[in-house]
């Protein structure tokens, strides 16, 4: 009888022990493995929009006609991924935890990159950029962009790169440095204000339009580009490229 | 052929005007002339120039003055529609035709009592303090400044600001705090620059300063609009 | 759909790319988000038109946003048969030539002081002609011409009209655009070697 009773107590053990080791298993604290998406797209004319709460943006160049996002933080249920048509992939991240996310597109993307809390990080892009950042500081290198608006409320803002003829280069910030490394025969018109800061233009030859010690406007060559530096607490460093 | 009649028609030669007859003739005129050929040669050069000249960027607010503009023309024709629809005081006024009820009387009786109260009072104020020094009054004057475009600024903000106040409760409280420092600090930096015009209501840069500062805080309600 | 929401950004994306026709059909079904960018686009040229007419940068601002509001109001008329720049500088141009009309300014007039004279000296010249025109210098020596001249270099010289066109929007002859034209341009050359 008391056999009979352990092999019975042996046997539901045996059998509910599988699912007892499952259920502990899945109440554990998981931890995310990542993230990573890739969609294909043109080379030429790749648009990516990406909008992330809290965390990093980091963009660079991809190998191929691809754009390639990691989250390394990230469940798979904390981003959404869109690609509403052939070369356009839109990337948000849904709550408020914090997420890092490295893409690589084609070099001539056009990106449109929003953040709330955190960095933007852009380098080797030729397309047109678009960035902005609430608290964070947004870093535009080694670029060759016809068009750069880069935006933070408080962090500071860099940028070097080459100036294209008629390109249009916006760098701003609300509290933060604003900082533009640029080739020494480079074209451009340039509009520079800082209330508090201070300027420093790196020793440019311009033609002055205008020079105070809060604004300064000024046209080097032929002017053809145009350069907007703006910031409100900070300061203004331009700096020949050697 | 003279220096003079080739000079008057150098343009029309540059500009591939002339017969081909005329041509010869400048031309010819020209290979021996050095005077009229440096003419010709920087005539053609400004003609060149002209074809390469930088373009010019106007101040960073005339795009919100533009919008504003449309906004305000948008929101005026459907005003317009609403007031054909039914008449409005104006097109009662015009018609001659007043219905008015006894509080209505009542009302405009005791507002026409107290602007006339009011009036007399100040006329009498006003004839005492002649001749003590106008400070006040300019003070008064200079608060007044009302930038080109600021109001519709202004006015765009408020709409926003609006907005944001009915949706900030459900943000995270940590978007909430950020945006609420930022703001805050804006809208200090706001009221710092607008004293500075105060000071100085003629000075472009101290205007476009408070117009920039609006933009700023114009971009973070925009922004964060677009939160969840 | 999450994205939902950043509906915004993703129109501003694809609209940079898009041709200025889409853009403008776009507008004129009210998208002001088409419109920013068809701005964006163009802005700095018609500015720089109105500038280079009025030489007077608050004026030229008022002008620019006068022809941006004249431009959304107009802008379901574009058909595309023509490129929208040539479009968009013929509007600038008449709301520019509309202004000086409102201002009594006359542009049949030749200089304040009367004729010209383009006489050259023999000898009196300078032995080489003058260095490559710097632009900024030729920009405002424009600034410096009698409306009237400034209006027909500009048109014809910078923006490329042909003198039959310049004729019809001034309303005056063919001949009288191109005497123009060439007093504008002796007197820039003047204007440029003082500078000199």
């Amino acid at each position: 009888m008391v056999e009979q009773l352990n092999l019975i107590a042996c046997r539901a053990i045996g059998r509910l022990l599988p699912s007892l080791l499952a259920m502990l298993i899945l109440a554990l604290p998981v931890k995310a493995q990542g993230v990573s998406r890739s969609f294909r797209v043109s080379a030429e004319s790749s648009q990516l929009e990406v909008i992330n709460k809290v965390g990093s943006i980091t963009v660079g160049v991809a190998e191929g006609a691809v754009i390639t996002v990691i989250a390394r933080q990230a469940a798979s249920s904390d981003l959404n991924f869109a690609q509403p048509s052939q070369d356009r992939v839109k990337v948000e991240v849904t709550g408020n935890q914090a997420i890092d996310l490295v893409i690589h597109v084609p070099p001539r993307s056009t990106l449109n990159l929003l953040c709330y809390k955190g960095p933007i990080k852009v380098k080797n892009i030729s397309g047109q950029i678009q960035a902005r950042t609430t608290e964070g500081d947004i870093q535009i290198h080694q670029v060759r962009s016809p068009r750069v608006e880069a935006h933070s409320t408080s962090g500071n803002v860099s940028f070097s790169g080459e100036i294209l003829p008629s390109g249009s280069y916006t760098l701003k910030s609300f509290s933060g440095r604003v900082e533009a490394t640029l080739p020494a025969s480079a074209d451009f018109k340039l509009y520079a204000s800082s209330f508090r800061g201070g300027m420093d233009l790196g020793g440019f030859q311009m033609n002055f339009l205008k020079q105070t010690d809060k604004l300064v406007e000024g046209v080097l060559g032929n002017g053809r580009a145009s350069i907007y530096l703006w910031t409100q607490e900070g300061s203004i460093n331009l700096r020949r490229k050697p | 052929m003279n220096c003079q009649i080739v000079l008057d028609s150098l343009s029309n030669y540059l500009d591939g005007l002339l017969l081909e007859s005329e041509v010869r003739l400048i031309e010819g005129h020209l290979s021996q002339c050095p005077p009229c050929n440096s003419v010709k040669l920087e005539l053609a050069e400004i003609r060149q120039a002209a074809r390469e000249l930088p373009l010019h960027t106007p101040s960073r607010a005339l795009w919100t003055r533009i919008q504003l503009s449309i906004e305000a023309e948008r929101a005026g024709k459907k005003q317009g529609a609403q007031l054909t629809e039914r008449p409005g005081w104006w097109s009662q006024l015009m018609a001659r035709r007043f219905t008015f009820t006894f509080p209505q009387l009542v009302g405009a009786s005791a507002v026409a009592i107290i602007f006339f109260t009011f009036g007399v009072v100040g006329a009498y104020y006003q004839s005492q303090n002649l001749g003590r020094s106008p400070v006040p009054v300019v003070n008064q004057i200079s608060a007044n400044i009302v930038l080109p475009g600021e109001e519709k600024l202004k006015a765009e903000i408020e709409r926003r600001m609006s907005m944001l106040n009915l949706r900030k409760a459900s943000w995270d409280p940590q978007m909430r705090e950020m945006f609420e420092t930022h703001l805050a600090k804006i809208d200090q930096s706001l009221e710092h620059c607008r004293q500075n015009l105060l000071a100085n209501p003629s000075d472009q840069d101290s205007q476009q300063r408070v117009l920039d500062l609006y933009q700023e805080k114009a971009q973070l309600l925009e922004d964060f609009a677009k939160l969840k | 759909m999450h994205l939902e929401q950043a509906n915004s950004v993703t129109v501003e994306t694809t609209k940079l790319t898009a041709s200025d026709y889409d853009l403008a059909q776009a507008s004129a079904r009210g998208e002001m988000e088409a419109f920013e960018v068809l701005y964006q686009r163009h802005h700095r040229r018609v500015y720089s038109l109105c500038l280079r007419m009025v030489a007077n940068p608050t004026e030229a601002e008022d002008l620019t946003q006068d022809v941006f509001v004249q431009l959304f109001r107009k802008i379901g008329s574009f058909r595309g048969e023509s490129a929208f720049t040539t479009w968009l500088h013929r509007l600038t141009v008449n709301q520019v030539l509309m202004h000086f009309r409102k201002r009594g300014v006359r542009l049949e007039q030749t200089t304040e002081e009367g004729e010209m004279k383009d006489v050259v000296q023999r000898g009196s010249e300078r032995p080489q002609s003058m260095p490559v025109v710097d632009r900024i210098a030729l920009d405002r020596a424009i600034a410096q011409l009698p409306p009237g001249y400034r209006t027909v270099f500009v048109l014809h010289d910078v923006e490329g009209y042909e003198h039959e066109e310049i004729g019809q929007l001034l309303g005056v002859s063919v001949g009288t655009s191109k005497s123009q034209l060439h007093k504008a341009r002796m007197r820039l050359r003047e204007l440029l070697n003082k500078k000199v």
